[in-house]
Parts: structure tokens; C-alpha cells; sequence
């Protein structure tokens, strides 16, 4: 066995472009894998859950983890990795703050099955069978499924997390930059996030043109421009761009595409709740000031939990919908 | 066997020049209204954020009120704007959280109205007795709620 | 590490009026259970003397920390018990008013809730005092000196009698030269007086005065700040003429090929691009006109200043802004007069012999298109003038007031043709509503030119007159009969200037239904605003005459002189709000919403930056910014968190 640090990549809810984000370093990989052993990353070796079991505990320097946990095989894996890992690091903004996944904390585990399981036009499923934890078929099979629970969870509500790596997915600079101060053990005080703290617009391209006066008279789409200039302010256009309730470092590789911030990186610090965050801040700069007009503006924005908890549903205040 | 009535919990920030005046007044004159409304200080309703008013229902409010001063009458001049804008865009996002809109409410009290005040807050304690407690934690879910 | 707090409560019984309802001593003895309170006390009236003294004895005596006491509302009490913190030794703003009488005893029915409620209260405070941070008050220097904007007569009479005060007076004229619409007339009703010779040694002096700084040509950019703290920029327009060097010689003017209607004039004679505002204009100096001038097409035309013998001329001047601090502001911008095409059964195309009564000064005056001689665009003598007074005025459709000075001006316009005999036989008429002709002396004119032949139609409204041109005349239709002249002048409503309407908007003044000024009071504060160190003097605030517009800045000028002393202390905001330069990544959007332009934009570090002087502490920006990288004094995030937290 190496003496090299020993690492784990994990994903729970998850698209997998987390684990792309990492191949994404490119030749950047090799300098990863010289420099540490990968213990146990499912999606690209075949390592297994009782590897890891085999450990003894903070084994691992680092865990890398990354999707919303929603199944109780999720849970319990976190909670094993931390057990067995020095640092745990939340991976991506659906272990940070619970991501897109988490925008299924509008709904729980009856609405959802209903409509996927029993609802949706693509299935044939006139029994209605929705899955179960547990099937037991006399002297033939004793079958498991792990619990699907109502909610998304961001990873520091499950285990104690050390270090957050924001982003969907984090930009290779974010990631370069977060191995780089582990393996030469300059990381920062624990809970910090590896990102500039200080909203994209610190370092948006079109930050010089942007006005000192923004009025708001409606919301509109970026679809809805025939032409936008590529140095022209999204929310001096009406368009809503995440960037002031942000925080920076990803390269502002949406905005060179000519297309609004959506959140991902997750709110500054200090900012408990991004989405609350950035609807005063839009409230704030509607025109018009009169009692009957502003509700008009408002609903040109049709819907505000897309904009504003994209990705930052499960870490915000309001966590999820009530269920009635 | 007796119920325990439902005693609303009402928090009421009220702005220091107008509502704070209209709360006065109603004392002054001593009209009653339900210990349930506790107030809040701000300097102006403009300091209102959508953050206090949130987590003042995480933290077991079962309706918040926001009183500022009249349009054209407040006293750094459109503070009270900014917060009929918040608020105008708080009610729908409540509403999609499944909260019902009238847990929040806004209204203009100046620093004369008393009786606007005490009828403000007893019209407030009805309807969220109405409405019924919000019951946050279950809205959590199962797992145990963020540390405060 | 952070030392412990040492909480002390004093639970006031306000002579029954709160322990009447709230049980103090059981909160009390609830309260001394909390950690970190070192004392809870109970005293029938705190806000006495003796009151006061047990809290001071206590603070010292316990070394507290921090103080909450439990009585009356804020609005009575909360400076008293500042004020006991002071002299006790602890900071004012280390204590927490909680309105137990008021928000509690008074209206609450049940003893019991009422109990439980001023307990929910307390421990708000609690929790909320021990965010608490130490402020001190901060003071500044009143700035004595004034920005007058406008230099016509209101204006100049304001910024002569600041300056003999001894104050510097930045003096604020658009126009290149001074004097306003008065410089427009000949002659002055009622004496027939010469104008230029009663306001032109103000004008001059004010010129030659030391402590005013005359920016004329010049208008104000932006003003922000508030009474004994302004800062206002000027924009000093290029005048490409170097006033040292000008002696006035006119000799620059006749080689410019350029002609363009001149402004002055009401659009009635013509000017060159280079040219004074009127012959003997205070201060003569000439200047060019960038719209005209053809070396701003692209050639190069030198003939001024070829012509020019002073070497005067000086292509190379560009805008000049300039930023200046004051302490009062006086707004003196003036009116623009109604423009009587706006009335539908008014027909007449330009070339028709029909004026405006400012158009009519002009031509009749010695400075004027004509030199003085009232003639026709063709030249020749008009036989017959019609005056048509209240054009625009007192009608709901257009104006619904009275401008007070046209009556006055047309029938001294008659009495100035008919004296210096202009025209031989000239038959004058004047078509009017009421003759409203307030000033002494009036009376006694309009006499006299009835005697002189001057004919006096009246009719129920004159806007509802038709005006048309008709074979070289223009027809009046009258109610009940036509009327032919050669030569009609109308006296137009006189209106505010709309030029100024940034300027009010900056100032935040507010504007009646007619779009004038509104001054504090109509009667008994007509030259202040209810923006403090802000007046309003002239026809700005209402159509007046010479006399009351001098009037008006006299008074203003008094007000100052007491409102405004040298030496003066302004104390600042203490709760201001502040931004934290690591936070926040410049996105602009606090300074969109402040109301009081107290956040300016930092280009270089790219970051917003609160201006501590012009912040009221709102809090506004801090409840918008989406880094929450501003703080508002006394009332962060945290404190008010915090208070959340004890009330439920």
C-alpha cells in the first residue's frame, strides 16, 4: 500500500457532472492521481461499500462528496465516509446547498411517486406499485430498497461537514485550487467555503457599464431580447441575474456565454438565505412606486422559487413547501 | 374535556416615527387589543428584511405584521416603498411555500392613529387564529430542524 | 476573548400605571434567574430624580455592562436614560428602552398576559442588548456660505445682501449675463422708469462684489447634502472667450457668418454664433454658441478671432465642472412665459404680425431687433395694435391663475408708445377680462390712456377669442363684433421654468398642481421650503412683479443670515449605516435605492462606499443588499435576530 493520502469521491443525488467536473481538469488529473490514491469513487473504479467499511476511522484524508442526499443509503454512506475521513468536503452545489435536486422539496415522496410512478404518461403501471423498502417473497427473496424520503438535504444537515466546494459543477480553477491547498495543507479555518466570498459582480465583465441607477418596470427573459449587447447589465435589461447574491470565483463562464448567473455558487457569506437575499434586493429596485402598479411588475416574473432557489432550496430558511 | 384555545404568536415591527407613534396613541387611549402582538422596533419599515419576516415564522410566528408609515408620509422619505415591494413579492413566494398569505401583512399607521393600530392588531389576531398555528417544524420534515 | 456581560433590568411600576397590570416583581424574579443579569430592580418611577440616581448607583455599584429597563414608550424616555448611562459612565447606546406601558399594561385586558407579554419584551431586549456596540455622537461645521441659483432680480438681491453678510455666495446663472427677464424691458410700470437704469448697478455690483462668486453661463449639475452641509457641481460651460481679455469692443461679431434667430428675443431678431446676450448686458461678455458656430460642423472658421485685437478668443475652452460647498441653497430660476399656440382658435403662422407681450418689449426697446421702433417684418408702421390680455391665464384649460403683471405690462406698453410717440395716430385696443392692476399708480395709468384714446374691450374669457390672419391684418373675433389690426400682442401666462425641474427634483421640493415651487407656507413662510436650508424667491414660487420678486430675495437672505450663523454646529447621524469593503462586490444596487444619494460608487476599488455625512440611517440599503455587506448602527442583522428570538 502507497503511503500517498487517501481520498474518496462519493455522489448521492447527483447528475454526475461532478464527477465530469473532475475528468474536466483534464491532464490536470494525472497531478491528482500522482500526488494521492483514490480509494473509492463508484462511478470510475470498482470499489465497494464494505472497502470502505474496512478502514479504520479518519483513514482517509479526504472524502469529496457531492449530491443532495434523499435516500437513506445516501445517508448512511455520508455518515460512514465521515466517520473514516480526516475532511469531508461538500462537492458541488447539491451538497452544498442541495442543488437542483432540491427543487423537489416542493413536493415529497407521495406527490413525487404519484406522478412518477403512477401519473406519468410514459409508464404502463396499472397495479399502481410504487417502490418499497423492503419485498419479502416466502423462501425466495428478501429484497431492500433504501427510504425515499420527503425531502433533499444539503450534506451538512446530515454530517458535519469541514470545507464547501461550490458550484454546478465547480469550474476547474475552483477545484484545481481546493486540491492545491489541501495537499500543501493551506486550507482555511473549517467551514469555510473555497470560493471569494464577495458576489459575482465584483468580477463580472459587464460590471463597467453597469449603471448606478437600476429601475426595474418588468421582468424579462433572455429569449425575449432579440439582441442583447454582450457588455449590458442582465438586471439593468430586466433580465434576473443571480450575480449580486452570488459569490464569485467560477470564471463568470455564464455570463461570457451571454447568459444570466443562475445562483450555483452559492450566496456569499454570511447570507443565510440566497433566495430571500436577492428577491429584497430586486423588490427593492421595482419603478414604480405606486400601490396598484407594483403588483403588475411582480407578475411578469411568473414564477419565483426557479429564479431565486434553483439550487439553494434545501439550505434556504424555508427549506421546502408545506405540505397541506 | 377542554381545549387550550390557540393563542396566536404575532410579532409586529413597527418603524420608529409612525407605527411605533400609532402603538403609543392606542396605549394613550387605552384601547385593548390582544397580547398576542408583540412589537418590534425599526427605525423605518424600509429595514425590514424579507429574512427577519421569514425567520420570524421559522421561529414559531404564526403571523407577522410590518407597520410603517402612510405613502408620501415617511420619514426618510420612500423607506415605506421599499417594503410594499418586498412584501408584494414575499406574498407569492409564501403562497408557493404552501404559507398562507395572510400570515403577512402590511400596513400604513401613522403616529396619531391609535384606534387604527389597536384594530389592526385585533383584526391580525383574528385571522390568524382563523388560520390556525403555522406549525413549522413539521414543515421540516423528518429529519430534526437547522440548529437555530 | 470577549468578557462577560453584566445585564442589570430596572422594572419601572410608573405609579401603578404599569405594575397596575404587568406583576414586575414576578418578572423580576424570573429575570434574576437569566445568566449574565447581575440585577434586577423594581422603583416606582425611574424617570424621576431619584430614579435615575438608583440606576446610576447600581451601574456603579454592579459595574454593569448593559442596561434594560422596563417602562415607558421610547418617544418619552429613551434620551433621559441615555443620558443616565452617560453620566454613569457607560455608553448611552448600551441600553435597551422597553415599552412595557404603553405596548403592555395599557392595552392589554388579562393581568396574566399582560405578565407574560412584558416577559416576552424583556427578554427580547435581553438578547438584543448584548449586541449592543458603543457609539459616539459626531459633529460638523455648518458651511455658512450660499449657492444662489438664478441671476435675475430675486437672485442678485439675495446674493448681495449674503455677501454683505460676510458669507461667500456662489452666484448660479445659465444665461451669460445677469438680470433675468427684468433686463427685457425698457421701461418699468408704473413710472414709466427705465429699467436697465434701476437694476443695472445691482448687477454691476454684484460683479464687482468680492464674496460672490459669479459662475455665469454655467448650470448646476447635482446638488446632494442637506441644510449646513451641501455639495453641489457646477458645470461651468465653455464660453471659448476669455473674459479678462474682452473689453467689449463688438468687433468679433460682425465678421461671424453665422445668423441664427436670437433666444433673447423671444426668437424675434437675429444673433451671430459669437454674440452678447443684449447690448450692454451685465457682465459683456460675449460668448459662442456651440450649436451654431461652424467650427463645431468641422470648419475651420476663425473670423472672430481674427477680429479680435485682445487676443480674447480662445477655441480651446472646454466645459469646466466645479464642486462647491454650502450650507443653504436658494433657488432663483424664474419663469418662461406660456406659449399661446397651445390655444386652438389661436391661428397664426410664424410671419404674422402677432407677439408675445416679451416678444413686444423687445421690439420696443432701444436694445432691441429694432433699435426701439416699432415697425411691422416689413417695415412699415402698424396703424392699429390690439392687446389681448389673460392669454393662457385664469383658465382651467391651460393656467388657472393670474399671472398679477400683464395687465400691468400692456398697459404700460400703451403708455410708453403713446409717450415717446412711435407711431403718429396709432389706435390702440385692448381686449380684456378684468383689469387687475394692484400697484399704486396703476389706477391713475389706466385713466389717462382711456383719455388718450386707447379703446378697452371687455369680454367674458379672452382665451376664447379666434385669432386669424385676414389680407395683411390680423382679425380678431371678439363675442360680439371683429376687430382688424395691424399688429396684435398677447399676454401669455407666465409659467415656471422647466429647466429647473431637475434641480427641484434633487432638492427633493415639492410642486403644486401648477408646477410651481411649493414654499412652506403660501402666507406666513412663503420664501422657505419644507426642505431645510432650501428657499425659493422669485417667480419660482409664484408669477411676481420687480418689487416683490426683490422682495423675496431679501427675505430669503434675512432667513439665512439668522437660520444659518458661521460657527454653527450640525450634529451628524450617530445610527448611520456602514459598508464593508471585504463584502461587498460593488453591485450597485444600494445606491440605486437610497433616497438621500448617500452612496456613491468607488470605480477604483469597485466597490459602494455610504457617504456618513448625507446617511440618515434608514436602513433600507441594508435590508436590499443581497451580500449583506452593509450594517445599519443599532440595528443589524444580528441584534434584531436576536430581539426575534426573545419575543418568541
Amino acid at each position: 500500500m502507497s503511503d500517498k493520502p487517501k481520498i474518496g469521491i462519493y455522489w448521492c443525488s447527483s447528475c454526475g457532472g461532478c464527477e465530469e467536473a473532475i475528468v474536466d481538469l483534464n491532464e490536470g488529473i494525472l497531478d491528482v492521481v500522482e500526488a494521492v490514491d483514490i480509494v473509492f469513487w463508484p462511478v470510475a473504479m470498482d470499489f465497494k461499500y464494505d472497502d470502505v467499511r474496512k478502514f479504520k476511522d479518519g483513514e482517509l484524508l479526504a472524502s469529496f462528496i457531492n449530491g443532495g442526499i434523499r435516500l437513506s443509503e445516501q445517508e448512511e454512506i455520508v455518515k460512514l465516509l465521515r466517520k473514516k475521513s480526516q475532511l469531508v468536503f461538500a462537492f458541488g452545489s447539491c451538497a452544498v446547498m442541495g442543488g437542483v435536486p432540491g427543487l423537489a422539496n416542493m413536493n415529497n415522496r407521495e406527490s413525487i411517486f404519484k406522478r412518477v410512478y403512477k401519473e406519468i404518461e410514459s409508464n404502463d403501471n396499472p397495479e399502481n406499485n410504487v417502490p418499497q423498502t423492503e419485498f419479502k417473497l416466502e423462501d425466495k427473496y428478501e429484497l431492500e430498497l433504501p427510504e425515499f424520503y420527503d425531502s433533499v438535504y444539503p450534506l451538512d444537515q446530515i454530517i458535519q461537514v469541514d470545507y464547501y466546494i461550490p458550484g454546478c459543477a465547480p469550474a476547474p480553477d475552483t477545484i484545481t485550487d481546493a486540491f492545491t491547498a489541501i495537499l500543501e495543507g493551506k486550507l482555511p479555518e473549517k467551514g469555510s467555503v473555497l470560493s471569494p466570498t464577495k458576489s459575482l459582480c465584483d468580477t463580472c465583465p459587464r460590471k463597467e457599464t453597469k449603471p448606478d441607477k437600476i429601475e426595474i418596470e418588468k421582468f424579462v427573459e433572455p429569449h425575449q431580447y432579440d439582441k442583447l449587447d454582450d457588455d449590458r447589465c442582465f438586471l439593468e435589461a430586466g433580465i434576473i441575474c443571480m450575480g449580486p447574491a452570488t459569490r464569485g470565483g467560477c470564471g463568470e463562464r455564464c455570463i461570457n456565454a451571454n447568459m444570466p448567473c443562475r445562483g450555483c455558487y452559492g450566496a456569499p457569506d454570511d447570507v443565510k438565505d440566497q433566495g430571500l437575499g436577492m428577491l429584497s434586493a430586486l423588490a427593492s429596485i421595482i419603478k414604480p412606486d405606486k400601490e396598484d402598479e407594483i403588483p403588475k411588475v411582480i407578475e411578469t416574473l411568473p414564477d419565483l422559487i426557479g429564479p431565486l432557489y434553483m439550487y439553494g432550496l434545501p439550505s434556504s430558511i424555508l427549506f421546502r413547501k408545506k405540505i397541506k | 374535556m377542554t381545549e387550550t384555545k390557540f393563542e396566536p404568536n404575532i410579532v409586529a415591527f413597527v418603524c420608529n416615527w409612525c407605527s411605533y407613534g400609532g402603538a403609543d396613541i392606542a396605549g394613550s387611549m387605552r384601547l385593548k387589543y390582544p397580547a398576542n402582538v408583540k412589537l418590534l422596533r425599526v427605525m423605518c419599515s424600509g429595514r425590514v428584511d424579507p429574512e427577519f419576516i421569514i425567520e420570524a415564522f421559522r421561529r414559531g410566528a404564526d403571523g407577522v405584521m410590518v407597520l410603517g408609515c402612510h405613502p408620501k408620509d415617511c420619514h426618510y422619505i420612500e423607506g415605506n416603498y421599499k417594503t410594499l415591494k418586498r412584501y408584494n413579492m414575499l406574498k407569492p413566494l409564501l403562497d408557493q411555500f404552501n404559507i398562507e398569505q395572510d400570515r403577512l401583512y402590511l400596513d400604513w399607521v401613522s403616529a396619531s392613529e391609535g384606534e387604527k393600530f389597536a384594530r389592526v392588531a385585533k383584526e391580525m389576531n383574528e385571522r390568524i387564529t382563523q388560520l390556525g398555528p403555522l406549525n413549522w417544524k413539521e414543515v421540516i420534515g423528518q429529519h430534526q430542524s437547522r440548529e437555530v | 476573548m470577549k468578557e462577560k456581560e453584566r445585564i442589570g433590568f430596572f422594572l419601572c411600576e410608573c405609579s401603578q400605571n404599569i405594575s397596575g397590570t404587568v406583576d414586575v416583581h414576578k418578572i423580576k424574579d424570573e429575570l434574576q434567574k437569566q445568566p449574565d443579569v447581575v440585577t434586577a430592580e423594581v422603583t416606582n418611577l425611574y424617570c424621576s430624580a431619584e430614579g435615575k440616581s438608583e440606576i446610576i448607583e447600581s451601574i456603579r455599584k454592579n459595574n454593569l455592562t448593559k442596561v434594560v429597563i422596563g417602562g415607558c414608550s421610547v418617544k418619552q424616555h429613551e434620551h433621559t436614560f441615555m443620558n443616565v448611562l452617560e453620566e454613569a459612565g457607560l455608553n448611552p447606546y448600551f441600553m435597551q428602552l422597553v415599552n412595557i406601558r404603553e405596548h403592555v399594561a395599557w392595552v392589554t385586558e388579562d393581568k396574566e398576559k399582560a405578565t407574560a407579554k412584558a416577559m416576552a419584551l424583556l427578554k427580547a431586549a435581553y438578547n438584543r442588548v448584548q449586541y449592543h456596540k458603543a457609539f459616539e455622537k459626531k459633529e460638523i461645521d455648518a458651511n455658512a456660505d450660499v449657492l444662489v441659483v438664478g441671476g435675475g432680480l430675486s437672485g442678485c438681491e439675495a446674493a448681495l445682501n449674503l455677501a454683505a453678510d460676510d458669507r461667500k455666495v456662489y452666484l448660479v446663472e445659465t444665461q451669460p449675463s445677469l438680470g433675468g427677464q427684468a433686463t427685457k424691458y425698457e421701461s418699468s410700470f408704473p413710472d414709466l422708469e427705465c429699467c436697465s437704469c434701476m437694476i443695472l448697478p445691482k448687477l454691476q455690483e454684484v460683479v464687482e462684489n468680492p464674496n460672490i462668486e459669479l459662475l455665469n453661463y454655467s448650470d448646476v449639475e447635482e446638488v446632494v447634502g442637506f441644510f449646513g452641509n451641501f455639495e453641489a457641481t457646477i458645470n461651468k460651460k465653455a464660453k471659448y472667450v476669455i473674459p479678462d481679455k474682452c473689453i467689449g469692443c463688438n468687433e468679433c461679431l460682425e465678421p461671424c457668418p453665422v445668423e441664427v434667430p436670437n433666444e433673447y428675443d423671444d426668437f424675434l431678431g437675429k444673433r451671430k454664433a459669437i454674440h452678447f446676450q443684449v447690448t450692454g448686458a451685465t457682465p459683456y461678455i460675449p460668448v459662442i454658441d456651440k450649436e451654431s458656430c461652424l467650427r463645431f460642423k468641422g470648419e475651420d472658421c476663425t473670423k472672430c478671432r481674427d477680429a479680435c485685437m485682445f487676443e480674447a478668443i480662445d477655441y480651446d475652452d472646454e466645459d469646466e465642472k466645479m464642486e462647491v460647498s454650502v450650507g443653504s441653497v436658494v433657488l432663483a430660476t424664474g419663469f418662461e412665459t406660456f406659449d399661446p399656440t397651445l390655444i386652438p382658435n389661436f391661428k397664426f403662422s410664424n410671419g404674422t404680425e402677432v407677439y408675445t407681450a416679451l416678444q413686444f418689449e423687445r421690439l420696443i426697446s432701444n436694445t432691441g431687433p429694432t433699435s426701439g421702433k416699432l415697425v411691422k417684418r416689413d417695415g412699415s408702421q402698424p396703424k392699429s395694435l390690439a392687446m389681448v390680455h389673460c392669454v393662457g391665464s385664469r383658465d382651467k384649460r391651460y393656467k388657472n391663475y393670474c399671472s398679477n403683471i400683464c395687465c400691468s405690462v400692456l398697459l404700460k406698453m400703451s403708455s410708453q408708445i403713446l409717450e415717446e410717440k412711435m407711431v403718429e395716430g396709432i389706435q390702440i385696443t385692448h381686449v380684456y377680462r378684468d383689469m387687475t392692476i394692484g400697484s399704486t399708480g396703476m389706477e391713475e395709468m389706466y385713466e389717462n390712456l382711456k383719455e388718450e384714446g386707447v379703446k378697452f374691450i371687455m369680454v367674458p374669457n379672452p382665451n376664447d377669442i379666434a385669432l386669424n390672419s385676414q389680407n395683411g391684418q390680423v382679425q380678431i373675433t371678439l363675442p360680439e363684433k371683429t376687430l382688424n389690426a395691424d399688429m396684435v400682442v398677447l399676454a401669455a401666462a407666465m409659467v415656471p421654468n422647466k429647466k429647473a425641474d431637475k434641480l427641484i427634483e434633487m432638492l427633493m421640493l415639492s410642486k403644486d398642481e401648477e408646477g410651481f415651487v411649493k414654499p412652506t407656507h403660501r402666507k406666513i413662510d412663503a420664501v422657505s421650503t419644507p426642505v431645510e436650508g432650501v428657499y425659493v424667491v422669485g417667480s419660482a414660487s409664484y408669477p411676481k412683479d420687480i418689487t416683490h420678486s426683490i422682495i423675496d430675495g431679501s427675505a430669503a437672505s434675512g432667513k439665512i443670515a439668522f437660520e444659518l450663523k458661521p460657527g454653527k454646529k450640525l450634529e451628524i447621524e450617530t445610527l448611520i449605516s456602514t459598508i464593508d469593503e471585504d463584502k461587498c462586490s460593488g453591485c450597485k444596487t444600494c445606491i440605486s435605492i437610497c433616497p438621500y444619494k448617500a452612496i456613491g460608487y468607488d470605480s477604483e476599488k469597485g466597490i459602494s462606499v455610504i457617504n456618513e455625512i448625507l446617511c440618515r440611517g434608514c436602513g433600507s440599503c441594508v435590508a436590499a443588499c443581497p451580500s449583506h455587506a452593509i450594517t445599519a448602527r443599532h440595528f443589524e442583522d444580528n441584534t434584531i435576530i436576536a430581539e426575534l428570538g426573545g419575543l418568541l
